[in-house]
């Protein structure tokens, strides 16, 4: 069989469930629709027990991403700055000539860079 | 005769075998057999009153979710999260078909590159649904587990590739799913590939455990921390897709662990269909129990520390295996 041929019944596959999944959403919304009774209280954003505005409902970002990273690879980065941060050339010269050598690996294992 | 229902084959495949029905069938059972064992391992009795040993508890849940009132919250989306919940259960259905288990596998040279996309499908909409509702708690919870993606699907994708790898080089499975799957067992009979094997399938299974957002790693919806995380202000039938999705992802992958990993119907290879099924019944029921196993032993780590052991431990170990499993 043919990889194009698995991706064509995959997706027809994905798209008759998908199909199917929605379908049954909506005869559940339809369904409920008469014994629901919405109220503003039900739709409010609650945190610890108190409701609060849905603009200022948020984390900021440096929070929700960088924060985390920083934790994990603080370690690794204090590390690096004492050993990389001497103020000696030399010593800048050897981590520039090692990451230099790094990239060139990687490069090679990658199968090169065809010549023009 | 014959012929003319042959294009109507992947529509049964997709609605009934190994597609909708069964699969929903297969849900029901796993969930009841899964709380009942987390019941056990906890001096609890687990679900006993709906069905014979409360065997129709699970789809008692279900149904009452689906018929209870769908709330969106302020600036909260209705439909969206909806349709996205349908794509995952799509993309895990669209994984079935590439299995042993179909009576017709879709497959090709090297589609487990699609396996591998589809399987993530699931774990992006999961991380979508937190940022469609203005909640603190979805958002945070759904950051970190786009940060814990970054670690363990690194581990499951390096795992999984292992017994492809080798059986591609070794029996001619050409990379892939399917063909993988029907020659894997012939993997443990030479000593150095049966190292390999297991060091991925142990990676494999505390990759998933962390996919399944399970003990140690509820981190994205830890309830005492961020109540439910990406799923708190989700209700009625939302709610009943998104259980539905855990627990169709935890078959497919527990499915996949068994016949990557376990050889399917090894050693029964060439006995009835019968007796295979059998087999692959009794490996995926290990799967679950192991799972089950880790999720009531341990308690929650924390975010960093659950991405320093897939990335300190995990990584280089299921790496080492994928490196070698390419050079012996």
């Amino acid at each position: 069989m043919d990889i194009l041929l698995v991706i064509v019944l995959t997706s027809l596959a994905m798209v008759i469930t998908t199909l199917i999944a929605y379908a049954l959403y909506l005869y559940s919304l339809s369904a409920t629709k008469t014994i629901t009774k919405p109220t503003k209280e039900k739709t409010m954003i609650y945190a610890c027990g108190e409701n609060i505005d849905e603009k200022t409902a948020t984390v900021s970002d440096v929070n929700l991403y960088v924060t985390i990273w920083n934790e994990i690879f603080k370690p690794l980065y204090n590390m690096l700055r004492k050993k990389m941060h001497t103020g000696i050339l030399n010593d800048w010269f050897f981590w520039m000539f090692l990451l230099l050598i790094i990239a060139y690996t990687i490069i090679v294992l990658l199968g090169g860079v065809e010549s023009v | 005769m014959y012929e003319a229902l042959r294009p109507l084959i992947p529509i049964f495949e997709v609605l009934v075998y190994p597609g909708i029905v069964f699969s929903f069938i297969v849900v029901i059972f796993t969930q009841w057999y899964r709380r009942k064992l987390y019941a056990r391992m906890q001096n609890r009795v687990g679900p006993w009153i709906t069905g014979p040993k409360g065997l129709l508890q699970p789809l008692a849940d279900y149904v009452k979710l689906f018929f209870k009132e769908d709330i969106v919250v302020i600036r909260g989306h209705l439909k969206l999260p909806a349709f996205l919940l349908a794509l995952s259960i799509g993309a895990l259905i669209a994984v079935l078909l590439m299995l042993p288990i179909s009576p017709f596998p879709v497959y090709a040279s090297f589609d487990i590159i699609v396996a591998i996309y589809l399987l993530v499908w699931p774990t992006l909409t999961l991380a979508a649904l937190g940022f469609l509702t203005p909640s603190p708690y979805g958002a945070t919870g759904s950051s970190r587990l786009l940060s814990l993606t970054l670690a363990y699907e690194v581990v499951y994708l390096l795992s999984v590739l292992v017994p492809v790898v080798l059986a591609s080089r070794y029996l001619g499975a050409a990379y892939s799913l399917y063909l993988t799957s029907v020659t894997s067992w012939k993997l443990w009979t030479h000593p150095v590939l049966a190292v390999l094997m297991i060091i991925a399938l142990f990676t494999a299974i505390i990759s998933l455990q962390c996919k399944l957002m399970d003990k140690p790693f509820d981190i994205p919806d830890a309830e005492q921390e961020i109540v439910a995380g990406p799923f708190t202000e989700y209700s009625g039938p939302k709610l009943a897709f998104i259980i539905f999705i855990h627990d169709m992802e935890q078959y497919v992958n527990a499915l996949i662990i068994t016949y990557l990993f376990l050889g399917g119907p090894a050693p029964l290879v060439n006995a009835p269909i019968w007796a295979q099924a059998i087999v692959v019944a009794v490996k995926y029921l290990i799967v679950v129990l192991v799972l089950t196993w880790i999720k009531a032993m341990v308690a929650r780590l924390r975010i960093d520390q659950a991405i320093k052991l897939f990335w300190k431990y995990m990584v280089p170990l299921s790496l080492f295996a994928l490196i070698f499993a390419s050079l012996v």
